[in-house]
């Protein structure tokens, strides 16, 4: 027992620095662990080392918590031998001296001793008892339920760690951001961010595909809470196997659910549509851009590369405000909704640096080898509203803003241990409620010849958990051997 | 519709101002009555054990002047006032959302002081535990300061990830395991004072008069015993409903979310506390530090994680 | 709800593709060859193969696509996007074999994905690329048509359907010239019954 208190303070403070630190696979934001890196160079190879970033999946965490659980089942499995032997045993016979336990009472009857007896013995077996009877005196106790609730509390949490493990070993997590009219088909391809686990058959995912045909949101427009979000509803049209094609809308806390395989929304955010033609004047690129929202009124940040353009490369950085608004820090966003959208682009050329075969974000331009376009030696930047039209200085370019998608994204999710977690979770809950809420408590009756002709009756209990036995138990007892109809008694006395 | 939302609403935040103003008089009234105690050096009547096992219902340890009887009764009726004007506000509330009234902070922090307090009177009335008054009314008087000046939100509809029945059950459960966890949390403190007094021999010297006008160290223990048995299983079911919901909403049931780490280490630190009881030399002052261990890694993810760490709670709302 | 910050298009995807590929190619029915290339290489022996469903499309030049069109014949399907750096140096190298093999009847059509048309025409008019390729919009068939005998996993990933629309071969990855020319040649060698 010692060891387990130490283990479970131990396993507490352990979880401290995984809600400090930001983690790797488990936080909101993929990229903190990188963020907080490059703003604490020094300590952060540190903490790395000691697992911090990665505490759930750290030896030492895992250490602790696999302590525990040996520990825990070297202590419940001799006790559930123990238990297994006490309710097939009878209640132990009552102590010599019943005065000192709770709750005694005893008092003198001219009553038949087997009458009593057998009054007593059915009272208490009614009241769910079990009772063991001789001529002069009853045994009874009740509560074993404890025992077996504090036995399924513990051995669940085994079963507990086995549903964990089956998502841990083959399970996977994963996310996409789709644009209004884009597709996905489930292959790893597709995917902005996998997380499988050791044995994730990644050959095998689920055959399911689905378009987005589009998102719908709805903001406050009035009111204390004007613009908070009141609905977010994605509409896929999605197909499963060789199935027909099917409609679905999926919202928050209603995912699509594909063989276990489950598309839960997650996040959304705006992708502008442009068209941009190069020095040639052919078309380059022409489609959604993703914008990531950077605040609550959807201001987003983004990038459009066109690597294919001609005689040079082009890229544009900037940002997107719905509800565009120009205040005194320069440009923002007022509403989450599409009021009044704005793209505020700036301009580059040069190298992208995709030739060389190194993978980049989608989402952050490689300035090594660009450079910025300028007009009359400023960087050349303009605010687009839709339908307008960006030259760039000097015939190199164009961008037109042709008009606002939105974009949602999923977060894809498949573990096949979850039934067993759920199971485990339930008799875990139940379990510990019986072991906590049932009193397991002794009670004994006694009888013995009194001096003065009659018999002497002596009751008292005894609680084997840390809870008091029910107040009323013992008085209800005497209460019913003492009833007018029964017995006369000669004299009562309750001490103290 | 005689009340709209709007009004409704208005009432909602009158009530909480009057229940705030009506527990500020019940701690004038209930410290005044600890005050008066230690104030008259009480002879100390010990209490019998097997008395308080049958009777189960309430005889002071000390017996106070009666003036200080009276301020603790004005304290209590204060303290029932107080909360009804509490439940009123929580009720409109809800009413002016058209939904539970646990939606984001401020609610949250409005019905876990109602919890609290519910859970106060609960015990009041089967134990001699008005001692806990003053403690009790200060920490919601707290709690509910906290809501109306830092995390107030006007009445409105819930943002689409909550519209869910989890956040019914699952909110509900957190809050009244929290409301539970506070009465466990104070007697178990009281039960160190007053356990550091009696060791020291000094419960009758002028020092540990605040001691002596406290419950005995059985009844405190048992108090906080009967609290966290019963609060435990509440916020085991509170994690594993919130698990079930992140299942259903975020695709995986655990994802140690600082929330959820911080449940996680809320539920382990009172595991540790039942199970130092169970064991020898460890039952009493070592048991009690755990469940006060576990009390403030309740209170840091009440407030701690949704101010200060970012997560995917923090919509919750301040 | 908030989008995720960072969407890194997979930087070192390829790494944690060769990763899964390792783990889950123990089945043992197919050999891999390890290259000089990026790439992760799966050949597969003809006894071991299996069916690709058959799939449809709409082309980035505007006809139809019909896998069945093509039975009978060695394909050489890609699968690539614009936005991709490594399908930029093994561009090259697709339009070298595709030209070379063009003769033992072997047919190259690519597999765009995440893409937008215009700037997947712009990419095959940059590398000068002549096979077809599949929209962006009308992928989802395609990626997941390889499915049934080995998935294409990665953006770029080549893979190879012999003549009775088995998959060959799949390589996860860039590709270098000679391992594609000496996968895309022994296979099409298959088709001849004096071999």
């Amino acid at each position: 027992m010692r060891t387990a208190v130490m283990l479970l303070a131990l396993l507490a403070l352990a979880a401290i620095p995984g809600s400090l630190f930001p983690q790797r696979n488990v936080a909101s934001d993929p990229a903190a662990v990188i963020n907080y890196a490059q703003e604490n160079p020094r300590v952060a190879p540190w903490l790395d080392r000691l697992g911090m970033f990665d505490v759930y999946a750290s030896p030492w965490f895992a250490a602790i918590y696999v302590l525990l659980l040996v520990s825990m089942t070297g202590c419940v499995l001799p006790r559930s031998r123990r238990l297994w032997q006490s309710v097939r045993s009878a209640p132990p016979p009552a102590p010599r001296n019943l005065a000192r336990l709770e709750g005694h009472h005893s008092w003198t009857t001219s009553g038949e001793p087997a009458e009593i007896i057998a009054t007593a013995a059915a009272h208490l077996r009614r009241r769910g008892f079990r009772v063991l009877t001789s001529t002069d005196e009853v045994r009874a106790e009740r509560g074993y339920l404890r025992e077996v609730g504090n036995l399924a509390f513990h051995l669940s949490l085994l079963v507990l760690l086995v549903g964990i493990a089956g998502g841990k070993l083959i399970g996977f997590e994963g996310r996409v951001a789709v644009a209004e009219g884009g597709t996905f088909a489930n292959d790893l391809s597709q995917y902005d961010a996998f997380t499988p686990s050791a044995w994730t058959d990644v050959d095998n995912l689920e055959p399911v595909s689905f378009r987005l045909e589009d998102f719908d949101v709805s903001y406050q427009t009035s009111g204390p809470n004007t613009g908070q979000p009141t609905k977010f509803a994605a509409r896929l049209a999605y197909r499963a196997g060789n199935g027909e094609e099917q409609t679905i809308t999926v919202e928050p806390n209603h995912p699509l659910d594909v063989n276990e395989t489950k598309f839960f929304l997650t996040g959304n955010g705006y992708a502008p549509i442009v068209t941009v033609r190069d020095g040639r004047d052919s078309v380059v690129f022409t489609g959604p851009v993703l914008f990531l929202p950077l605040d609550t009124d959807n201001a987003s940040e983004g990038v459009i590369k066109a690597p294919d353009a001609q005689p040079a490369q082009l890229a544009f950085e900037g940002f997107f405000f719905p509800t565009a608004d120009v205040g005194p820090q320069g440009p923002y966003s007022m509403f989450p909704d599409t009021l009044n959208p704005q793209l505020f682009l700036t301009a580059f050329t040069g190298d992208l640096g995709l030739s060389d075969g190194v993978p980049q974000s989608v989402f952050t331009l490689d300035k090594d080898e660009l450079t910025q376009v300028r007009r009359d030696g400023r960087p050349f930047s303009q605010a687009l509203s839709v339908g307008e039209t960006m030259r760039l200085p000097d015939g190199q370019g164009t961008l037109t803003f042709d008009g606002v998608s939105r974009f949602a994204n999923f977060q894809i999710a498949y573990d096949p241990g979850k039934e067993i977690t759920l199971v485990a979770a339930i008799v875990l809950f139940v379990g510990l409620t019986t072991s906590l809420i049932v009193r397991r408590r002794r009670l004994w009756m006694r009888l013995r010849p009194s001096a003065d002709a009659g018999t002497m009756v002596e009751i008292a209990g005894y609680s084997l958990t840390r809870r008091e036995p029910p107040p009323n138990e013992i008085k209800n007892l005497v209460a019913a051997l003492t009833s007018p109809h029964l017995t006369t008694p000669v004299n009562k006395d309750t001490p103290r | 519709m005689i009340f709209d939302e709007q009004t409704l609403a208005q009432f909602s935040n009158g009530l909480v101002y009057s229940a705030i103003a009506v527990y500020a008089l019940a701690l004038l009234a209930y410290a005044a009555e600890a005050a008066g105690q230690v104030a008259s050096a009480a002879p100390v009547v010990p209490d019998s054990p097997a008395h308080n096992r049958l009777a189960g219902a309430g005889t002071m340890v000390a017996a106070p002047p009666s003036s200080g009887r009276l301020l603790g009764a004005v304290g209590t009726s204060l303290t029932v006032l107080a909360f009804l004007l509490n439940l009123g506000g929580v009720v409109t509330r809800g009413l002016a959302a058209g939904r539970v009234p646990w939606g984001n902070m401020y609610e949250f922090v409005l019905v876990c002081a109602l919890a609290a307090g519910a859970a106060y009177l609960a015990f009041l009335s089967r134990r001699p535990v008005r001692a806990f008054g003053v403690w009790i009314v200060a920490i919601v008087l707290l709690a509910l300061g906290l809501a109306v000046t830092v995390l107030y939100t006007p009445a409105g509809q819930l943002v689409p990830v909550l519209d869910s029945y989890w956040l019914v059950i699952h909110v509900a459960a957190a809050i009244t395991g929290g409301g539970v966890f506070t009465v466990g949390a104070v007697a178990t403190g009281l039960f160190l004072v007053r356990h550091r007094q009696e060791r020291r021999g000094t419960v009758q010297a002028p020092k540990g008069r605040y001691a002596a006008s406290l419950p005995t160290t059985r009844t405190l223990e048992q108090v906080a015993h009967t609290a966290h048995i019963f609060a435990f299983p509440i916020w085991t079911f509170a994690v594993i409903a919130g698990a079930i919901w992140a299942e259903n909403s975020w695709g995986r049931y655990w994802g140690w979310d600082p929330k959820e780490t911080w449940a996680f280490i809320t539920w382990v630190f009172y595991a540790a506390h039942l199970h130092a009881q169970a064991t020898a030399g460890w039952r009493g002052v070592r048991a009690s530090w755990f469940a006060l261990a576990g009390y403030a890694a309740f209170l840091f993810n009440f407030f701690g994680v949704n101010l200060w760490i970012t997560g995917l709670h923090s919509y919750a709302g301040v | 709800m908030r989008a995720s910050r960072s969407r890194s298009r997979l930087p070192g995807l390829t790494c944690l593709i060769a990763v899964a590929v390792t783990t889950s190619a123990c089945a043992g029915d197919r050999a891999r060859t390890p290259t000089a290339s990026d790439g992760v290489v799966e050949v597969i022996a003809a006894e071991d193969r299996r069916q690709v469903k058959p799939f449809t499309g709409e082309l980035l030049d505007g006809g139809p696509f019909d896998s069945t069109d093509l039975d009978g014949q060695v394909i050489v399907y890609n699968v690539w996007g614009s936005w991709c750096a490594p399908c930029r140096t093994e561009a090259p190298v697709l339009k070298r074999v595709a030209e070379e093999t063009r003769n033992l009847g072997v047919r190259f059509v690519g597999i765009n994905v995440r893409d937008n048309n215009a700037a997947a025409r712009a990419f095959e008019d940059s590398y000068g690329i002549e096979y077809p390729s599949i929209t962006t919009d009308t992928s989802s068939d395609a990626v997941l048509a390889f499915g049934s005998a080995l998935p294409p996993s990665a953006v770029p990933s080549t893979l190879v359907v012999d003549a009775q629309g088995r998959l060959a071969a799949r390589i996860v990855g860039p590709t270098d010239r000679s391992t594609l020319s000496t996968i895309v040649t022994e296979t099409a060698a298959e088709r001849d019954p004096g071999q």
